[in-house]
């Protein structure tokens, strides 16, 4: 593949991980700091929505980050990266998942 | 026509697709492994025979969640807890996890012929039950597939072999 | 009160989370295979991305406009609290992730070209990625059946 069409697919990639990673981070903390959840609130109408407005804003920075100042690149990095967010995936939604419940269970 | 008849007509089409097309890959492949392969007419058959249970599978998937959509907006939510609904969701995804592990040849023909049959007859029936308000556990229902499952494999098996013993 | 602009997003909701569902799952299915169809996968892809997209917004709009102040009391107050405070908390969220994961997936797809087919490791890793954004989705799915369901 071309270095530039791998930095673009790379780029995509490590931005979606760094969302996942925020979105569970940003909703645990602000589910345990009521002010963080009233600052989205206020400054989005929903704290759901500021998560994904958040959440957006991070991954078009970490992507256009990673492609304008990786040098080279390569296809193993590009399934490595698949890898990673896969796992991601995997863990955020289980931390999301059993934190609810724990939450619950707790009051 | 309004929309709960529209949606059980969509429904029966995608299941007929279904249990039909499921129902002809199970000759075709007899009638294919009688000479001990599947020759490139045969595989051409089976595979438009695939997509027609595909094209069931989306029928009967929008037009099912149609129904619960149904449900919800016209105050009849507690449907959506019935026992053998969730029966019928769980049988519907292993025919679709059946069809991943065919297609990564995870799963025998035996084990994966028989998932996919029994699977689709099953959602047919507890559609049926459904319709009419019978009343049956999950657990019990997952019992009866489970023994439905292995019976279809060993007699789907048979089917095949006495086929391929007469030719 | 229940709008028809409220409804029709709900049903947009709900139809297009099934269709990324599917969309998804072929994308899935078709990178199972040695030499998948760059064609099926960069149509399968794009429907997934756009349905998962189309989904998101829809289902927030109908979640901070009237699930919120309307829906989520009744369920709270109702005989399946934890139908809100586990299903609807977790699904909310998770779903957030969706977008930005199958985006990359659909860019892997439409950049990566060739290489899906010649390098093993780059399918497998698209396979496995495609996999768990449908199942995802799928859990999702159910979750939002469990939550309806508690809504009398």
């Amino acid at each position: 593949m071309e270095i530039s069409k791998t930095k673009l697919i790379n780029a995509c990639i490590v931005g979606a991980i760094s969302a996942v990673i925020f979105i569970v981070a940003l909703t645990i903390m602000a589910d345990l700091y009521a002010p963080l959840k009233k600052l989205l609130k206020d400054a989005h109408h929903h704290h759901w929505v500021g998560k994904g407005i958040w959440a957006t804003i991070l991954f078009v920075i970490v992507a256009s980050g990673y492609y304008f100042i990786k040098k080279i690149d390569t296809n193993e990095s590009t399934t490595r990266f698949m890898r990673a967010l896969t796992w991601t995936l995997i863990f955020g939604a289980l931390t999301l998942f059993l934190f609810f419940v724990y939450e619950f269970f707790k009051h | 026509m309004d929309i709960y008849l529209f949606l059980v007509i969509v429904h029966l089409i995608g299941t007929a697709l279904g249990v039909g097309g499921a129902t002809f890959i199970e000759i075709f492949l007899t009638k294919a492994l009688r000479d001990g392969h599947v020759d490139p007419i045969e595989s051409d058959f089976l595979k438009t025979t695939f997509t027609v249970v595909r094209a069931g599978l989306i029928l009967a998937l929008l037009s099912g969640f149609g129904f619960l959509l149904y449900y919800q907006l016209n105050g009849q939510a507690f449907k959506l807890y019935n026992p053998l609904l969730w029966a019928k969701l769980t049988i519907v995804i292993i025919i679709a996890a059946n069809a991943l592990l065919l297609q990564a040849h995870k799963i025998s023909l035996y084990w994966g012929s028989a998932f996919s049959f029994v699977s689709w007859y099953g959602a047919l029936i507890i559609g049926v039950f459904l319709t009419n308000a019978k009343s049956y556990s999950y657990f019990e229902v997952m019992l009866y597939y489970v023994i439905a499952v292995i019976a279809g494999s060993i007699i789907l098996d048979l089917i095949r072999k006495s086929f391929s013993a007469k030719a | 009160m229940i709008t028809p602009l409220l409804t029709f997003s709900l049903i947009l909701h709900v139809i297009l989370g099934i269709v990324g569902v599917a969309a998804s799952y072929a994308v899935w299915l078709e990178l199972l295979k040695k030499s998948p169809s760059l064609s099926f996968l960069k149509k399968s892809s794009l429907i997934s991305f756009f349905s998962y997209l189309l989904s998101w917004l829809s289902g927030g709009y109908y979640y901070v406009v009237y699930y919120g102040d309307i829906q989520k009391p009744k369920i709270i107050a109702g005989a399946y609290p934890w139908a809100h405070k586990i299903f609807t908390e977790a699904k909310e969220h998770i779903f957030l992730f969706l977008p930005f994961a199958v985006l990359a997936l659909l860019i892997v797809i439409w950049k990566g070209n060739q290489d899906l087919s010649q390098n093993e490791g780059l399918r497998k890793g698209a396979a496995f990625l495609a996999g768990v954004i449908t199942v995802l989705g799928l859990l999702i799915a159910l979750a939002g059946i469990i939550i309806s369901g508690a809504v009398r």
